[in-house]
């Protein structure tokens, strides 16, 4: 194996661990903090129709809706 | 998400902000407060806007924060002296800074202007209640700072990458949830 192949293996593994740790971590946050009656408020209006344009621009990461995040986060 | 530890900070080039987590070189334990760990993503976020070059490693940067605080609050900086330290340090002089509480603003307004300068790369410091325990209640005292900002779409806060449904959850957790977005003065105006 050459030494190219090597370090991409291995950063395509370091890569891997930093995501499953960033995972791990937004679940924690996920779980820390209690959903507030505000909060609820907001996430009828955010995942509504009103800021399509505007999340528009953001990644589908940031944007999924939360039933289409319980699985992942 | 990027944990380093605190001889990493000497190499800018490899270690770029922000960090989610500087570590001490002796052990596993956090080296930094939440606030001391803000204002270096902070001022190194902004120091990338306005394009200051110079040989200042995150490390020195780190240092000199550090000098500027009281030496028993090294570890763990007080909201009062987090806020002394925004209005005296020079860097935030080149920057209009607007304040926005969630909470006492209908969602509409908050979300368009909080998204639309996130999106304009402004990044903001959030100021924040943080329960001791997953479930607990609010306790109505600001006791986490954090940076939040936006590159290529994802939303990082203290360079941990969120979903919007987390970022509305840790914004909405308490009244006293508050953004402050840096936005880049305009020369001339």
């Amino acid at each position: 194996m050459s030494n190219t192949t090597k370090n991409l293996i291995e950063e395509i593994f370091n890569r891997q661990d930093q995501q499953d740790k960033s995972v791990g971590e937004l679940k924690h946050i996920n779980k820390l903090f209690q959903e507030s009656e505000k909060a609820k408020q907001a996430k009828e209006f955010v995942f509504g129709e009103k800021l399509e344009s505007l999340k528009g621009q953001f990644s589908s990461f940031f944007t999924r809706k939360p039933a289409e995040s319980q699985g992942a986060v | 998400m990027k944990v380093v530890r605190v001889s990493d900070l000497k190499y800018k080039s490899e270690f770029e902000a922000p960090f989610y987590c500087v570590l001490s070189d002796e052990s596993n334990r956090r080296e930094m407060g939440c606030a001391n760990l803000a204002f270096l993503n902070l001022e190194l976020l902004l120091r990338r806007q306005i394009n200051i070059k110079n040989e200042m490693t995150a490390f020195d940067i780190w240092e000199a924060n550090r000098a500027s605080l009281p030496e028993d609050e090294v570890q763990a900086v007080s909201f009062e002296n987090a806020m002394n330290f925004l209005d005296t340090r020079e860097i935030f002089d080149g920057f209009r800074m607007l304040v926005l509480n969630p909470n006492g603003m209908v969602p509409e307004v908050f979300f368009e202007i909080a998204l639309r300068r996130l999106l304009q790369g402004q990044v903001a410091l959030a100021m924040l209640e943080v329960p001791d325990k997953a479930g607990d209640k609010p306790i109505l005292k600001v006791n986490h700072l954090a940076v939040i900002h936006s590159e290529e779409g994802e939303v990082y806060l203290d360079g941990l990458k969120l979903d919007l449904e987390t970022f509305i959850k840790i914004l909405y957790y308490s009244p006293l949830s508050t953004l402050m977005f840096f936005a880049k003065n305009k020369v001339g105006r």
